[in-house]
């Protein structure tokens, strides 16, 4: 049993957050703040506005414990609510969209590729990307993050948007037509990479 | 050939359509070049997406994001579950109002001397503040010790509430009516330093201060009006006098509350329920207090002491959630102590 209290358990720390511990909820923002916080980033764009989604998400979901299932995963549940705000707040008329901190994705590590070449088109591909993702109409942008970023089923986004499976599935659909777009110049070496080039 | 789907392309990807579906669309891939490579550029895509880090947050930012957020979910609490809302407010308004009033009462004193007796009564000061000077410190402990009184100085201060938000890189707009208070009287004790004389000033700002309770939600703030690249020196000053005068009141009561509890009995199982649940009101309130952690144990070892009595598996169960959540804590200090409580639970 004291090995075991020793490897608490997300329901654990739930369970005591529920009763009222805060410092256990510390622990449960620990865990997941750098996953709601950027998924709230890839939707809202802003960074300002992204910690106004992730604070949020977390009150709202502290203010839910009493009736939250244990037994469910915290993860996308706590992700779910940053993107239902995450769109509301794109939606608000004082949002205004700018695209991701270029020296943020400087910062991210050098792409895994065959040469420099590869690398720098990589680079550049996904700056394009970036921009692209940044275009889509907000409700698509939440839908592909969802999916992509966060792996939910199609029926997990529906619930998580209130939305019907049908409309997540068009909505997906437009939004990689547009990237593909956007990306068309570059995708033949990714492809090449891939080792699956017509 | 059936018609190209490509409507159905991005879902055949994440392999969400129907069987049926399914199967016709993988047919015509079989069959079509141009939509299997419609099909490998969306993967493309997608792989090229996933690949993409996440952007960083600025530095420092996810290290304060639970003290941020903690703070949110306690300014969230009902205020009745706040009782030192209002003594807060009424020092607070003290500290807007007292240097006004003084710099209203030495303008006076310059035009004529010969009346400071006539000026304490003066109809523009408000009746629940306009204390002479030499009353200043010691106003603020009446203030706060009424609720009457503390109620008015925050309602004429009303103002139209912003929204709600901790701001983490712009200096943070005010959580609740408290801090923008909090923030009012900041910036209107750094005026004072400027405008009255020192003398006077500093008294007043002390007097406030003890009537402050210490609570986190309002240090923090001014703390955040501080650090401001604009906020003046005086105003550091000002938060820092503050500070230091309402943290022993804070650490006193926490104190108290510490003590309280552990003089609780026992000895029945009534008894150890109560004071487990004591112990659990002592963890919420005082998280940040100085017995924050002893707290914490003395919850773990109280909930083990029901389980005892009980023997109750729900009893256990509570002892054993709170005691792996302790330890769940990256670098509890005393760690060892809560796994010799969790033994007793097989004994």
């Amino acid at each position: 049993m004291v090995q075991a209290a020793v490897d608490a358990t997300e329901a654990d720390l739930l369970a005591s957050a529920q009763g009222g511990n805060l410092l256990a909820f510390d622990e449960i923002v620990r865990r997941y703040q750098r996953r709601v916080y950027s998924t709230a980033l890839r939707i809202v764009r802003r960074h300002d506005l992204a910690d106004d989604v992730t604070q949020e998400a977390f009150l709202r979901a502290h203010r839910a414990l009493a009736s939250y299932d244990r037994g469910r995963p915290f993860g996308p549940w706590i992700c779910r609510i940053a993107a239902n705000l995450a769109i509301n707040h794109v939606r608000s008329p004082e949002a205004r969209e700018e695209a991701l901190d270029e020296a943020a994705l400087d910062r991210s590590p050098a792409a895994a590729s065959d040469g420099p070449l590869d690398a720098l088109l990589e680079k550049e591909a996904r700056s394009v990307l970036e921009e692209a993702v940044g275009r889509l109409p907000a409700e698509q942008r939440a839908v592909f993050v969802l999916r992509t970023f966060e792996d939910l089923s199609y029926k997990e986004i529906a619930i998580a948007l209130d939305l019907s499976v049908g409309t997540v599935m068009s909505r997906l659909s437009r939004a990689r037509e547009k990237l593909r777009g956007a990306l068309a110049g570059y995708l033949g070496p990714a492809l090449d990479r891939a080792g699956g080039a017509s | 050939m059936s018609p190209h789907p490509v409507e159905s392309l991005s879902a055949f990807l994440d392999d969400e359509l129907e069987d049926a579906e399914r199967r016709g669309v993988a047919a015509h891939l079989a069959a079509c070049p141009s939509c299997a490579r419609h099909l490998r550029e969306m993967a493309a895509v997608d792989a090229l997406a996933r690949g993409m880090p996440a952007a960083a947050a600025p530095d420092g930012y996810l290290e304060a994001l639970p003290g941020r957020v903690r703070r949110r979910i306690r300014a969230d609490r009902p205020a009745s579950t706040r009782p030192w809302v209002w003594p807060l407010a009424a020092g607070l308004a003290l500290a807007v109002l007292a240097p006004l009033v003084l710099r209203q009462q030495l303008s006076r004193e310059r035009v004529s001397s010969s009346a400071p007796a006539v000026a304490m009564d003066a109809p523009a000061a408000p009746p629940t503040t306009a204390a002479p000077e030499q009353s200043l410190a010691a106003a603020p402990r009446r203030s706060a010790a009424t609720p009457q009184d503390a109620s008015r100085a925050p309602q004429r201060e009303a103002a139209p509430a912003p929204k709600v938000r901790d701001a983490f890189v712009a200096p943070p707009p005010a959580a609740n009516e408290s801090d923008r208070a909090a923030q009012r009287a900041s910036s209107a004790v750094a005026g004072s330093a400027v405008d009255a004389p020192a003398p006077a000033a500093a008294p007043a700002e002390q007097g406030a201060l003890v009537a402050v309770e210490g609570k986190e939600e309002r240090t923090e703030s001014a703390g955040a009006l501080a650090g401001r690249s604009d906020a003046a020196p005086s105003l550091k000053k000002a938060d820092a006098l503050r500070r230091g005068a309402a943290e022993p009141k804070r650490v006193a009561d926490d104190e108290k509350a510490f003590q309280d509890n552990s003089s609780l009995p026992a000895s029945t199982p009534q008894e150890a329920r109560r004071t487990r649940e004591a112990w659990r009101r002592f963890v919420s309130l005082h998280s940040d207090g100085p017995r924050a952690d002893e707290g914490r144990v003395r919850f773990i070892e109280a909930a083990v002491a029901v389980f005892r009595l009980t023997r109750d598996e729900a009893d256990r169960a509570i002892a054993e959630r709170e005691g792996r959540a302790y330890l769940a804590v990256p670098g509890a200090p005393q760690v060892s102590r809560v796994r010799d409580a969790l033994r007793l639970l097989e004994r």
